[in-house]
């Protein structure tokens, strides 16, 4: 499977977590659809667009949800817990180097990101480090809910989180790295999990053929290529 | 000789350093400022790797970490003293004195397998005399404790993007032996700069923190030194 990140045809602006804006209209919509972990049986229908600009990559997930809840508040803390959106990409074709950023955001628009070791890294036993919290900074992050959702909202909500990552980061932890054209080739996976929520999943766009949920296994990544 | 001062401040560690890690999420390193090395004047390969530096201390150490986003990796000097500026290298040159004609200073050289080149380099008036440098001793290089995230060994060249780190801890009394310095306090300021270097891998670059005012790489210039305030 592939997935294609067209042009923007209007300027991405600043994101505004709106699933209608036309600015959407360019992009092509993929669904995160497969839950292969046993877990409660709440599966969010889950949507991701992506398009990109000369500077800018953009993203917006759209959650069909209930059980959602948000209490992570500061960078880095473990977003997965809570009503949590993910986009692992490695900025490196199929087959090259799988060191990867791990976008994970809650439905409060909280970030954790990490750059991620290849396999050649960890091989040696480097762990992931955080980003340095000013380069984080450089996101522009809107999302629908509140911050906090701290009483857990279990009627059916649906919630939107947009983010928009300059190039610029990349080539801050990936050197030498050319921006992408059309034609360029990165590959990642997408994910939609609520690990400490009343009803905890994990869904994945590309499958994962591990036995226990682990989205940290860039050997499942698919190609994402810039159209 | 160079153009705008710059200056840093060395925070100290809000607990004991303990040994060095290299590792990614050390809380102790958020309590460090950064700085980039940022300055690459010279014709080169093009491949300019990210470089950061952060610096700590406390009443036993002063602590030095890398953080390098990287690729054409190499680190085949293995004994301390060995000519670790071929390899992927990072430097950082210190003269613990405030003074800026108190120039003698230690040329902290690591590869990323975590080899260390280290002597007592002359100060410009005792250079001016005919002074040398002076090799710190095997037993003294060791009393400074090395960490890092790569093999002691990376060849052949690693091609594909890398990062890595490094992290020593170098204890007062090393300064305390080649300088005659008290360990630093509160507003203490010494004077350094901090560098990047591969001269034999694939991609040749040099770069420093404070701009280096010399036609070719050269990192022996303690002019091009800054203020490090310890706070």
């Amino acid at each position: 499977m592939e997935y294609t990140i067209h042009s923007a045809r209007q300027p991405l602006g600043t994101p505004t977590a709106t699933w209608e804006h036309p600015l959407w209209d360019a992009a092509d919509t993929l669904d995160i659809s497969t839950y292969r972990w046993q877990d409660s049986g709440h599966h969010p229908p889950t949507q991701v667009r992506a398009l990109y600009d000369n500077d800018f990559l953009a993203t917006i997930f759209r959650v069909e949800d209930r059980y959602v809840r948000s209490v992570s508040e500061k960078f880095g803390d473990p977003v997965s817990n809570d009503s949590c959106v993910e986009f692992f990409l490695s900025p490196f074709a199929m087959g090259q180097t799988d060191a990867y950023f791990n976008f994970e955001l809650n439905c409060g628009g909280t970030l954790l990101l990490r750059r991620c070791s290849s396999t050649t890294e960890r091989d040696w036993g480097r762990s992931s480090p955080l980003l340095a919290e000013t380069d984080a900074g450089m996101l522009r992050i809107a999302h629908s809910l509140p911050d906090q959702v701290e009483q857990e909202i279990t009627e059916p909500t649906t919630w939107t989180v947009e983010f928009h990552v300059p190039f610029e980061l990349f080539g801050r932890y990936f050197v030498d790295l050319p921006r992408p054209t059309t034609g360029t080739e990165w590959k990642g996976n997408l994910y939609k999990c609520g690990g400490a929520t009343s009803h905890p999943h994990w869904g994945t766009w590309a499958p994962i053929q591990l036995d226990a949920p682990s989205f940290h296994a860039p050997a499942f990544f698919q190609a994402l290529r810039f159209g | 000789m160079s153009g705008n001062t710059i200056e840093y401040m060395i925070q100290r560690a809000p607990t004991p350093l303990g040994r060095p890690q290299a590792d990614c999420d050390s809380a102790l390193w958020d309590a460090a400022d950064e700085l980039d090395i940022s300055h690459f004047p010279w014709d080169d390969s093009g491949h300019r790797p990210r470089v950061r530096a952060r610096v700590l201390w406390d009443d036993a150490w002063l602590a030095v970490r890398f953080d390098v986003t990287d690729r054409y990796v190499r680190a085949v000097a293995q004994d301390f003293n060995d000519s670790v500026c071929l390899d992927s290298c990072v430097e950082f040159f210190v003269a613990p004195n405030s003074d800026p004609a108190q120039d003698a200073y230690f040329n902290f050289e690591v590869n990323c397998g975590g080899t260390m080149l280290l002597y007592r380099c002359p100060s410009t008036a005792e250079r001016e005399a005919g002074g040398a440098g002076t090799n710190v001793t095997d037993s003294d290089g060791a009393t400074i404790q090395m960490a890092h995230s790569l093999p002691k060994i990376v060849e052949p060249e690693l091609t594909e993007p890398t990062n890595w780190a490094v992290e020593y801890h170098v204890p007062w009394s090393l300064f305390e032996s080649y300088f005659g310095v008290d360990p630093p306090k509160p507003g203490t300021t010494w004077r350094a700069n901090f560098y990047k270097c591969a001269d034999k891998t694939s991609h040749p670059h040099w770069g420093s923190w404070s701009a280096v005012a010399t036609p070719t790489p050269n990192f022996h210039q303690p002019a091009s030194f800054q203020p490090l305030y310890f706070v």
